[in-house]
């Protein structure tokens, strides 16, 4: 590619497309590339900057954001896609603790299950959904619910050993 | 990284995506969930001048039963397939396969159709359908078709599926009495797909005899396939400890092994055997499971 059509930017035949949807609870309309991904797009379009890209190849889950409620990947869907439909990213995640930390944050903050941070989003979103169930899910369910995410510092024990305690915790401790 | 640009078009009808492949048979690619196609459009291993969402099809997205079968739709997405009981539980190797299939961000919107049109050579429901006897549906405006999965599966990547179809969905036939079914993967560590697996689905009568039997593979050759010496090796057999060696030994007779630096072609051979044998005795220990049970061979 030459320096000229990186200056230029867009190529003539790219598409804008109108899209109105929900993120966060806001109603959100505006246009998008065709190709834009939607992790680009909260990141560069809506400066959401706490969802992030830690691969090219669909694998690690930084990317993590519900899409209508479930988790997904948002490197892997397109920013076009979403019309109609809602978002949410870790900015809505909040809760009742000290600094506003929702409960699986906190888990996460006690247990050291975090260092970097950098993964920690992406856990986040796929811990909710993980945690959506009245069970108390046992060490290897939460490893398999995390095989989506990958995390170069933890080693993963610490992680799991937070959740699992949390979904006790929140099942009053039963099976 | 980014996509290369595209044109992009979400129909709402499966008639306007019909028309709009007529129109568009060159370039185009369909994107049902997205989930093998935006990677490739990432690494600009594909880069279509159109993209067709077929997404917004609700009439691809139901799964039917009528008395003898399953219709399942093709925007059908893993998740849901996996939390299907009626279907996981007539035939067990869906779960054995759902659930060690890609992770679960990437099954809230993968689909089943999207796999199996992709047809990747270590795709896993491409396996299950041929241990399943599946039909595929396929619908253009020249007309329908259905292709047994049998048939379906051509070449890497290559399914017999033209540009201008869509897959509609597949039929699942219910399982004929005595079957009992297993999927068993030894998966890459990294990658997580197949670098071997078998599905295998077992129709035993009353007095201990296979009276079918499917043995499919993925991962091991230029498309998922069925091995036609491990199936003789099992129909008309009571399944002993013997019969199962000799499935074992005979699983990849005939089928052209590809290698790779992670399992070159000797131990993939040897791992189409391991996954033949668990997978037999995963589908055999399910038969204490199933009402009219009758003694369990040793195996
Ligand atoms: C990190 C990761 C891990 C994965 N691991 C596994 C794994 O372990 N096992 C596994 O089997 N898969 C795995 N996959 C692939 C995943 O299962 C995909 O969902 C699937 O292969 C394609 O389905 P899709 O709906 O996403 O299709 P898309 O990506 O939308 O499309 C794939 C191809 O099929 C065509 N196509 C899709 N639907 C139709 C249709 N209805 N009619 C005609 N053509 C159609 C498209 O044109 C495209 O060429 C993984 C993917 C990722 C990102
Ligand atoms: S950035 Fe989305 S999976 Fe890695
Ligand atoms: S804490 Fe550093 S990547 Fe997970």
């Amino acid at each position: 590619m030459t320096h000229d059509t990186i200056r230029t930017g867009r190529p003539a035949a790219a598409q804008r497309s109108a899209i109105s949807y929900t993120l966060n609870g806001e109603p959100v309309s505006c246009e998008v590339d065709a190709r834009t991904l939607l992790v680009h797009h909260l990141r560069e379009e809506r400066n959401l900057t706490g969802t992030h890209i830690g691969c090219d190849t669909s694998q690690c889950g930084a990317c993590a954001v519900h899409l209508d409620g479930r988790a997904v990947k948002s490197c892997t869907v397109l920013a076009v896609q979403v019309d109609g439909r809602e978002v949410t990213t870790i900015e809505a995640v909040r809760g009742q603790g000290p600094d506003d930390l929702h409960p699986v944050q906190e888990a996460l903050q006690s247990k050291h299950g975090l260092q970097c941070g950098f993964c920690t989003p992406g856990m986040v979103m796929t811990a909710l959904e993980l945690l959506d169930t009245d069970q108390a899910l046992t060490p290897e369910q939460v490893q398999h619910g995390l095989v989506g995410n990958i995390c170069r510092c933890t080693g993963y024990q610490n992680i799991v050993d937070a959740l699992v305690e949390l979904s006790a915790s929140e099942s009053g401790g039963t099976r | 990284m980014i996509p290369s640009s595209f044109a992009y078009a979400a129909p709402a009808t499966l008639r306007d995506a019909l028309s709009l492949l007529a129109e568009h048979p060159d370039d185009t690619k369909v994107m049902a969930g997205g989930q093998s196609l935006i990677p490739l459009l990432k690494l600009r291993l594909a880069s279509p001048a159109v993209v067709v969402d077929i997404s917004r099809l609700k009439a691809l997205g139901e799964i039917e039963e009528t008395p003898s079968a399953f219709r399942i739709g093709a925007l059908v997405t893993h998740d849901r397939l996996l939390g299907d009981e009626a279907i996981t539980e007539q035939w067990s190797l869906v779960r054995d396969a759902g659930e060690e299939l890609a992770d679960p961000l990437v099954r809230n919107r993968g689909t089943f159709g999207g796999s199996l049109a992709h047809a990747d050579p270590a795709g896993d429901w491409p396996a299950v359908a041929l241990a399943a006897d599946a039909v595929i549906h396929v619908q253009s405006q020249r007309g329908a078709r259905e292709i047994p999965a049998n048939d379906f599966f051509t070449y890497l990547f290559t399914a017999d599926i033209a540009d201008d179809e869509l897959l509609t969905h597949v039929e699942l036939a219910k399982p004929l009495p005595g079957t009992v079914t297993a999927y068993v993967k030894i998966d890459h560590p990294a990658s997580g797909y197949a670098v071997a697996a078998a599905g295998v689905s077992l129709t035993i009568d009353a007095s201990g005899t296979c009276r079918a039997a499917r043995v499919a593979f993925t991962g091991v050759a230029t498309t998922p396939l069925r091995s036609a010496a491990a199936e003789q090796t099992l129909e008309g057999s009571t399944i002993d400890a013997e019969t199962i060696q000799r499935a074992v030994d005979h699983a990849a007779d005939g089928i052209n092994v590809i290698g790779d630096g992670y399992a070159p072609v000797d131990y993939r051979r040897h791992l189409i055997g391991v996954v033949t044998g668990r997978a037999i005795r995963r589908a055999l220990d399910r038969r204490n499971c199933t009402p009219d049970n009758h003694e369990r061979p040793h195996t």
